[in-house]
């Protein structure tokens, strides 16, 4: 049987300290599967292969947020390097590490489809 | 009133809106914005109906901070309460904010327990800050109000004897005040803050209390006084005096000491030669000479028993001259001052609105958003209804009836807020961020009407003037006419620094076309389309005033020979044929810049500037003029000429002499010209 502290630990995150934060599993839960339709990670995607920091950066820094709220943790850590890379001027190791983002990404996303 | 509490949530993230809506919803009623644009929108709608705003950082198109300083410029911060968002952590970022007044952190990641609580104490703790706010101002107006009151009763009771209205005790304070102000302003060394100024200023109203020893026979008699009566009039200052001086109780409260010194030395001089004392200079305590002179300055402009009212230039510069004695010239100084001498002119205009503005302070008062219901109570929140109920009708009635475009500007960023009628009837939106980009705006006003309005804002700076001026939009390949207004807002701590400005746009085509059309047709002769009497009589001397002191102006009026006999056998129609036709003849032998004009039945008036030889003109328009029949009837003018070379620069004499010329041509025979050339 797949639980949430299973999740959390492909997430690279801890239920326990996520559990402290947020009240219920059923928040949780509803809050994860959201996880899934929010755009902020398609918006990063776009505006990298556009080279366009403003958005680049709004949108890792949306996404560090969510993950962070979420106890992401890999996900999170991934767009909090983008972010502080992005918040000034345009930087092409942006790229590179976006690329590195994709597939904790797509780990995320079926690490919360199990559920 | 169980109403949930309504909290505006402002971050581009929908995920972290449903977020802390899931958080909070249960509580509070949530308003989502995806910007801080929009956020502005819903604040303005409702300022008072939201409890506090969840904000976001970073945002697209304006960020927290931009949004915290058009919140503060528009006076909504003091309003609703501001948690800011934010994984930041670092110091610097944290001050900023603070110093942009949220009034408090929520850092990320969100602990559900400790959002809900920092809420609901902020709220609290914003509406207990504002309540004790509340709560000292109303006590400190109550107190203010008291000793206001007897004072005022007070020197009513001396103007009652005086046979005054009272009006002019009023005015000597609030003249007194606006001295003060300027006089600190422009004197370093004195020191005077706004309570001692306010101070000095309710004192002003004792000036005059001795006059209650002064029978009212001489006070109120309207002739002049002989020598015993003055006398006993110039007693009241120091009887006044004597008569504070005899309080019990209060001798050293700052209030008695200041209203002493007014009382006894209000008829000092800085030469000396004032009484009772004939102190000099500075021994005259700086409360009684500028009490002496708003005392000075307001009996003059106002009417009295044995004196017309001065106006209040008129005024101003009897003071200066010296005509009401010597006074401090720091304080002539002040006088002079520009913005002193707009508001002195403004006190007696104030005046008359006492009564509205005891409305506004009430008004003040209610609005005033206290969120326990007792409080409401005392507040009479049912009157506050059906005040702001009426207000907000008149307003719209007002503005739509008159198609007034009510709109207000805040700086830096520019943000625009436009009555929402009128947003809607030009399908425009009521708010717009960043107007002079916006491209609505820029195809309804046109860019060079949008630089304009920022050109005059850039030109504006410093000036304390309303922004005031006209310009046309394209409408349909024709031009549309419009009437700006702008009134510059300050800030309250910096009045130098404008934050914005409220501003009247209004449509004016309508009136300044009939104006137009008015002014043509009252200048034009209908039969002949030349100027009429009145209005080349105005041309005429309008360029004689604007004349080259080089250039030569010549005169000419003519008249129709034998036109009578062309009504008597033709008939008035065919007369006035003849009449329109000799018109166009006129109009074809001048220049476009000459001016020519019907002055009476068939008489007409030419002016023109001429170079050189003036008998060789003139006699090629006579001939032009003079030649030929119109359906047989033989054209045949007389006409007189007087010019600038012999005659004074001056309507009436060149008309003279060319109308005597005219006579002349006449009784020699008609069909000629004749120009005057010196005796």
């Amino acid at each position: 049987m797949y639980t949430l502290k299973d999740c959390f630990k492909e997430l690279g995150g801890s239920y326990e300290e996520v559990r402290k934060r947020l009240p219920s599993d059923k928040m949780i839960v509803k809050f994860l599967k959201k996880f899934i339709d929010d755009p902020s990670f398609a918006s990063l995607q776009e505006a990298i292969q556009n080279k366009d920091r403003e958005q680049a950066f709004l949108a890792a820094h949306t996404l560090k947020g969510v993950c962070q709220n979420l106890g992401m943790h890999d996900l999170y850590m991934q767009a909090n390097q983008l972010s502080d890379l992005l918040r000034h001027e345009w930087d092409e190791q942006g790229v590179l590490v976006f690329e590195e983002t994709v597939p904790v990404y797509e780990r995320a996303i079926q690490a919360i489809e199990k559920i | 009133m169980d109403q949930k509490p309504k909290i505006l949530i402002v971050d581009d993230s929908a995920f972290n809106q449903e977020m802390l809506s899931e958080i909070l919803e249960e509580q509070y009623e949530i308003i989502k914005a995806d910007n801080g644009f929009e956020g502005l929108q819903v604040v303005e709608k409702d300022p008072h109906g939201i409890s506090l705003i969840l904000l976001d950082y970073y945002m697209p198109h304006m960020n927290g901070f931009e949004f915290l300083k058009i919140m503060k410029q528009r006076g909504w911060l003091s309003q609703i309460p501001i948690i800011m968002i934010t994984a930041e952590s670092d110091g610097e970022f944290i001050d900023q904010a603070y110093g942009y007044g949220i009034f408090d952190f929520i850092v990320r990641p969100f602990n559900v327990s400790i959002v809900r609580h920092r809420v609901e104490n902020t709220i609290l703790a914003h509406a207990k800050q504002k309540r004790l706010q509340y709560l000292v101002q109303k006590q400190v107006k109550e107190q203010g109000k008291q000793s206001d009151m007897l004072i005022n009763i007070l020197s009513h009771i001396v103007e009652f004897r005086n046979e005054e209205s009272g009006q002019h005790v009023l005015n000597v304070r609030q003249i007194t005040k606006v001295l003060l102000k300027k006089l600190t302003e422009i004197d370093p060394q004195l020191k005077l803050d706004n309570e001692t100024i306010e101070q000095i200023a309710l004192a002003s109203s004792l000036h005059d209390v001795g006059k209650i020893t002064v029978p009212s026979k001489i006070l109120n008699k309207p002739s002049r006084l002989d020598p015993e009566e003055f006398e006993q009039i110039k007693k009241h200052a120091k009887n006044g005096y004597d008569i504070l001086n005899k309080v019990p109780n209060y001798r050293n409260e700052p209030l008695m000491i200041v209203s002493k010194q007014i009382a006894r030395w209000h008829h000092e001089r800085f030469d000396g030669s004032g009484y009772p004392d004939g102190l000099k200079g500075s021994e005259i305590p700086i409360s009684a000479q500028v009490v002496a002179i708003a005392d000075v300055y307001d009996a003059l402009t106002m009417e009295r028993v044995y004196k017309k009212a001065f106006p209040p230039q008129k005024a101003i510069d009897m003071i200066l001259n010296g005509e009401c004695g010597c006074f401090n010239p720091l304080l002539l100084q002040v006088l002079k001052d520009p913005t002193v001498q707009k508001e002195l002119k403004e006190i007696v205009q104030m005046a008359k609105m006492e009564v509205i503005s005891d409305r506004r302070e009430f008004l003040d008062l209610c609005t005033d958003p206290i969120l326990t219901p007792s409080l409401r109570d005392d507040f009479a929140a049912e009157a506050l209804d059906l005040i702001s109920k009426r207000d907000q009708i008149s307003y719209t009635f007002y503005s739509e009836k008159t198609q007034e475009i009510r709109f207000e500007i805040s700086l830096d960023p520019m943000f625009l807020t436009i009555s929402s009628s009128m947003a809607k009837k030009y399908e425009i939106p009521s708010s717009i961020l960043d107007p002079q980009h916006d491209p609505l705006l820029l195809e309804k006003l046109g860019k060079e009407n949008i630089d304009r309005i920022l050109h005059e804002i850039e030109c504006s700076k410093g000036k304390e003037d309303d922004i005031d001026f006209n310009f046309s939009t394209e409408h349909g390949g024709e031009p549309h006419w419009w009437r700006i207004i702008l009134h510059p807002l300050y800030h309250e701590k910096d009045p130098k620094d404008v934050r914005g400005y409220l501003g009247l746009l209004l449509d004016i085509h309508s009136q300044k076309m009939t104006h137009e059309m008015l002014e043509r047709s009252a200048s034009i002769d209908e039969l002949t389309g030349l100027l009429n009497k009145n209005y080349t009589q105005i041309q005429v001397k309008k360029r004689l005033e604007e004349a080259d002191e080089m250039m030569e102006y010549a005169i000419a009026i003519l008249d129709l020979d034998f036109f009578k006999n062309a009504n008597d056998e033709y008939g008035h129609a065919f007369g006035d044929e003849v009449l329109a036709y000799l018109a166009k003849r006129i109009q074809g032998s001048i220049r476009k810049l000459d001016i020519a004009g019907r002055i009476g039945g068939d008489e007409f008036l030419i002016m023109l500037q001429y170079p050189g030889n003036l008998e060789t003109i003139m006699d090629r328009i006579f001939h032009t003029i003079s030649s030929g029949s119109y359906k047989g009837f033989p054209i045949s003018i007389s006409m007189g000429v007087a010019s600038t070379e012999y005659i004074k620069r001056n309507f009436d004499d060149l008309f003279n002499v060319a109308d005597f010329m005219l006579y002349e041509a006449k009784r020699s025979g008609r069909g000629c010209l004749k120009i005057y050339k010196g005796e």
